[in-house]
Formats: C-alpha cells, structure tokens, sequence
C-alpha cells in the first residue's frame, strides 16, 4: 500500500515536470494572422486555405515570389489555382497601402465570422451584383442611413413607408442581410 | 623457451607438470626458485580456512548500508525499479515528442490538415475579391453580429 501511493505520488509529481518542455515546445511560436482562430478545428481545408492567402496578403511582393516559388503546398495546387493567386495578387499589390491593410483586415475579420454569417454574405454579394451601378448607389446611402441608426430604430425604418417606397422589396431584403451582419453595438 | 615465458606458464599450470618447463627448471636456478615459491604459496592457500561469519554480521552490514543511502534512494526505496523504468519511458517520449516538434512546418508555411483543399482555396480567393469590391459589407467579429 505504502509503496503504490509513494509509486502514484511521483508519477504525479513528475509527469508535469517532465512533460512541461514538451508541451511548451509545441506551443506555437508566435500568434498572429498565421495562427489558427477557432475555426480551425471545424474547416481545418477552409483556415488552411484562407491563412495561405493572408499569409501572401500580409508579406512584400518580394517574398510572396519567394513563397510561391518553394512551397510545396502552394506547388502542389493545380496551375490554374495558382495562376488565379498570382492575379488576384498582382490586384492586391495595386492598391494604395492603405485600402491593402484595410483589405487584409476585412480579410482576416471575415474568416472568423460563423461559416453561417460567411454563406448569408456571399449569397448577399451575388444579389448586390444583380442590381445595376444606380439602384447599387442608392443601396449605400439606404444601407449608411441604417448603420447609423441606432439598433432598436434599424428594423423599424427598414418597414417603415419610407423605405418601401424607396427600395424593391429584393432590395430591402439585402438591406435587411446587410443588418443582420452588423454588431449590435457599433463605434463610429 | 626464455625465463619471462617458463614463469608465466609457472602460474598458468598451478603446479601441475610440464616436460618442457621442467627441462628449463634444471638449467635455470633462478625460475626453480620462482616455482618453488609459488608451489609453497599455493600449499599455503590450501591450508586457509575462512574465519566463520560472525553473529549478527548481516544485519551489521545493512544496517551501515542503510546508514550511507541518502533520504532520496531510502525514500524511493520500494519503488525504485519502476521509478527508473517510468523515468525512462518519459524520456523516450520526450525525445520524441520534441523530435517530431523539431520538424513542424516554419511558420511562414501556414498548416495544412488535408489535401484536395481545390475548392476551399477558390472560396478563399472569391471572398478576397467579394471583400475588395462589396465594401459595404459589414464584417464583424464571429458572434458579435445577429445571424
């Protein structure tokens, strides 16, 4: 009896000791746009695939080279994949640097909305890519004049009179998709 | 056949004869005399009987053994055997875990978890772009939205 719980008191002594370094070594090195958000082990292919491209968007042109040129992973994709990354690359590169943050932003925030919240916004960008250039203008004035009413007033003014005079019942159900996804409360 | 080679074989044979080294024992008075000390030393050795073990000697004797261990080996006493083999076990998986963390993809390659990811990168790639040009899309942090 003595000699099990003196057995039992190192194991449980020791075990942590003992495995501390190799837990810490296996601790990421450093957390950041590469690191895994919680998703991860939910779409494992989707945060893989989405970290690569935010990795891209987030070093110099000069290294973007670098990576898809020794890769493996990034070589393993199909020519026409890799292709599509090099342009739409070449397109982020473009930018002002300041709308290049602002879109590597958006980029990383959107990752981490629910796969839910991420389907309702595509769906929402395929409708807003049906309008045409005007009723798309008056959409955005529409969709400001909510942002910047308070949460309580957004889904009354949205049926109120005034906006079904002013947006198709299509339209006001984008608008209301486009309220749907913002915070509840919001900083301007 | 030299003196150095007849006074090993000397100790080798333990007395026992040998034509060839008593030949040399007669010509060589030196290596006669080294044999007859050594017979004269093995006559002796037959001759010892071992003292009888005192009363009690054992227990003398663990008790001093006991007195020299340090608090640590009287402590593990008991378990010492499994203590060592655990320990070994830690080690091994220790130095393998840490072998294997050796070989962890650098960071600037983001993880992989599987291949055939054709399709998740294409949804990648279209969400940039519906995120460059659907700027009004709000993008909120996962939960803060209303879904």
């Amino acid at each position: 009896m003595l000699i099990r719980s003196r057995a039992v008191l190192l194991a449980a002594l020791l075990i942590p000791v003992l495995l501390m370094p190799v837990v810490s070594a296996q601790q990421p090195l450093r957390r950041g746009p590469l690191g895994p958000g919680p998703k991860a082990v939910l779409r494992p292919r989707a945060v893989a695939a989405r970290e690569m491209i935010l990795h891209l968007m987030s070093v110099s042109p000069a290294e973007q080279r670098n990576f898809m040129e020794r890769n493996p992973r990034f070589l393993r994709l199909p020519p026409r994949q890799q292709e599509n990354i090099r342009q739409r690359l070449a397109a982020y590169n473009s930018l002002a640097p300041a709308r290049r943050d602002a879109l590597r932003e958006r980029f990383e925030l959107f990752g981490q909305l629910t796969p839910e919240q991420q389907d309702r916004a595509r769906e929402l960008y395929h409708q807003w890519n049906q309008f045409p250039p005007a009723r798309r203008q008056q959409l955005r004035q529409g969709f400001r004049e909510l942002r910047e009413a308070p949460p309580e007033e957004r889904q009354r003014r949205l049926e109120g009179e005034e906006f079904r005079n002013r947006y198709t019942e299509n339209e006001r159900q984008v608008l209301h998709g486009l309220v749907d996804l913002l915070p509840d409360r919001e900083e301007f | 056949m030299n003196c150095q080679t007849v006074r090993d074989r000397i100790l080798e044979l333990a007395g026992r004869p040998e034509p060839e080294i008593e030949n040399h024992l007669r010509t060589c008075a030196a290596c006669a005399e080294v044999r007859q000390e050594q017979l004269a030393l093995w006559r002796r050795l037959d001759e010892w009987t071992a003292p009888d073990v005192s009363p009690g000697f054992d227990a003398r004797l663990f008790r001093r053994m006991e007195a020299r261990s340090t608090w640590i080996t009287r402590w593990l006493g008991p378990v010492q055997p499994a203590f060592a083999g655990a320990l070994a076990c830690l080690v091994l998986l220790a130095g393998v875990v840490l072998e294997r963390a050796r070989h962890v993809p650098p960071p600037t390659e983001p993880p992989v978890a599987a291949q055939g990811w054709d399709r998740e990168m294409d949804t990648a790639l279209d969400d940039m772009q519906m995120l460059s040009e659907f700027e009004i899309l709000p993008v909120a942090q996962a939960g803060e939205g209303k879904s």
